[in-house]
């Protein structure tokens, strides 16, 4: 079955606490929490994002997607993330 | 010690600050590191001043406790002196909550060292990495023992090199540039006594360290030249950064080194009132030049460039050491991604270029002395740097920026992006401090007008 917008955010929201906010409790993230701009990831944490993306899910990302545009809020990550398993 | 492998995952070159990075977070990772290192810890090297976000590498490092443990000299921000003027910044107000530390280097960076080793890194000292060659997805390091004389390989899969200026890849791949618009050199010493400026313009004798943080001062002497003054435990480092234009005049005054060095910090505004009282320790007295450079590429087959080793620029924004963090970390993250799945080993050379060219392009830029950039391109890549750090950082760049006279560069990034921090007036930093004397009406004569010059 396919993981869906929700499952995703879930998914990369506990691997983001557990990698870079541990001890934070987890309302201090939602769905739109400014990630890189507020300061939660810094440039290294977008490549491990998208390592950890690419291991889960099976995917291929490219190296510009590394940016805000793409990875800045939970929102984001999912739609990113969806896009690229959709069937094509 | 132990004997140097003949295989390991990974090689690093030099065990400097990058090179301790890298290679403690891939050991941490569960892979099998070697680190060879041309000279014994500790050992002499520049760049005492660091600003508070080391701290994050320090936790993921493990090595935050150890450092903390090590009782450096708490800074609480910057002087800056420039055109008759003198400005402070307070790094406490932009949020941290560790503070930015003033180190000596050599324990610095023998402490990262003994870190690395703890996690496991294979250490070895006196041992000189000469050449790389690469066949398929092997690759090998030929090194020079000098303890033993022996010369031999180490056959890896992945290379970070962390070797300082050496650049031992980029030399041997001619990958080196130098910048033609950053042409320096510098001299710098240590003093003994003598006053230090805190907040608030009070200037206070060096016993009073611990108890009221000093500052790091920067003082502006003339065309692009500047000085430092970075009290620490034991003295204060004071060096000389001298542009191209000014360094024939810099050598024609004193016989020797030391005169002109002491002559130089003597005309330096604020600097040389600081020193009045203070004595030049002897014999350390130290000297680099043209150490501004990059590199056409960053990383290749199965190599990784970082700190200093792949590229520096003016160090007036205190970024070196950060830089060093920044490059080792990306590349372990890179190095890692790489050796869990070979088939992206091309995307990941790509992600850290993407990463660390425009890094190191915005710090170009924003230690440039104002209007010389010369390559227009520069702006659209700093850009991607840019936009990757938090407001809080993007804030603090821009702030030390106005202190030396250099935000003008970061102009052009707002005209492209109106949502960068860089337009923000910041209320903190202050400008026309009066410097006075803790405890004494004896007035701190106030800074000449006008740009000073060391001739
Ligand atoms: C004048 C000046 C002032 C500066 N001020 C500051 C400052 O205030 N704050 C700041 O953050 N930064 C500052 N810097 C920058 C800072 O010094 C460097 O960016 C930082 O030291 C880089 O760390 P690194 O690990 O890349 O290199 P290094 O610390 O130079 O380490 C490289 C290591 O590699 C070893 N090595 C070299 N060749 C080989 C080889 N062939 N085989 C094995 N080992 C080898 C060397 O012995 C050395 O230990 C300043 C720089 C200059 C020039």
């Amino acid at each position: 079955m396919q993981a869906t917008e929700a499952d995703i955010k879930e998914t990369v929201k506990d691997y983001i606490l557990s990698e870079f906010l541990p001890g934070e409790s987890p309302d201090a993230l939602d769905d739109s929490t400014l990630l890189i701009t507020s300061g939660v990831l810094d440039s290294i944490a977008t490549v491990k994002i998208v390592s950890f993306l690419e291991e889960k899910y099976g995917i291929e990302l490219e190296a510009h997607e590394l940016s805000p545009e793409y990875l800045n809020t939970l929102s984001d990550i999912a739609r990113l993330v969806t896009a690229r398993i959709a069937p094509k | 010690m132990s004997p140097i492998p003949a295989k390991a995952d990974v090689v690093v070159i030099g065990g400097g600050p990058a090179g301790s990075t890298a290679a403690n977070l891939l050991a941490q990772k569960g892979y099998d590191v070697v680190l060879l290192e041309k000279t014994t810890h500790p050992r002499v090297t520049v760049g005492e001043s660091l600003l508070p976000h080391f701290w994050k590498y320090l936790d993921a490092l493990g090595a935050a406790d150890d450092i903390r443990d090590a009782a450096f000299v708490k800074k609480s921000g910057g002087t800056a002196v420039w055109r008759g003027m003198v400005r402070q910044m307070r790094l406490m107000d932009f949020g941290y909550s560790r503070p930015p530390l003033h180190v000596e280097r050599g324990e610095f960076d023998h402490i990262l060292l003994k870190v690395a080793e703890r996690m496991g890194v294979k250490v070895f000292e006196r041992v000189v990495a000469r050449k790389i060659a690469s066949n398929g997805s092997q690759r090998r390091v030929s090194y020079g023992n000098l303890e033993t004389g022996e010369e031999a390989e180490i056959t890896c899969r992945f290379i970070v090199d962390g070797s300082g200026q050496t650049g031992v890849i980029a030399n041997q791949l001619g990958f080196r540039e130098f910048d033609r618009d950053l042409r320096f050199m510098s001299v710098w010493g240590y003093f003994e006594n003598g006053d230090y400026a805190a907040q608030g313009g009070l200037v206070c004798p060096m016993e009073k360290r611990y108890e009221i943080p000093p500052t790091t001062v920067q003082a502006g002497i003339g065309d692009w030249g500047w000085c430092w003054h970075i009290p620490q435990k034991e003295s204060t480092s004071v060096g000389l950064v001298l542009a191209l234009s000014q360094q024939a005049e810099f050598k024609a005054r004193g016989a020797n080194l030391e005169e002109r060095f002491l002559e130089g910090c003597r005309r330096a505004p604020v600097v040389g009132e600081l020193l009045r009282d203070a004595t030049l320790v002897p014999d350390a007295l130290y000297g680099i030049r043209d150490f501004a450079y990059h590199p056409t590429q960053l990383a290749g087959e199965g190599w990784y460039l970082v700190g200093d080793a792949a590229a520096f620029v003016d160090p007036i924004n205190s970024a070196g050491v950060l830089t060093a963090f920044y490059t080792g970390s990306a590349a372990a993250a890179c190095v890692d991604g790489s050796l869990k799945n070979e088939s992206r080993i091309d995307y990941y050379t790509k992600v850290y270029s993407r990463l660390v060219r425009p890094r190191l392009t915005l710090f170009r830029l924003s230690a440039l002395p104002e209007g010389q950039n010369t390559y227009q391109e520069d702006y659209q890549i700093a850009l991607k740097a840019a936009r990757l750090d938090s407001a809080v950082e993007q804030e603090l760049l821009m702030v030390q920026t106005r202190l030396t006279d250099r935000s003008l560069n970061l102009a052009p990034l707002v005209a492209i992006d109106s949502g960068l921090a860089y337009n923000t007036h910041s209320n903190r930093y202050k400008e026309n401090i009066q410097l006075t004397r803790l405890d004494s009406d004896e007035p701190f004569p106030a800074p000449v007008a006008g740009l000073q010059s060391v001739a």
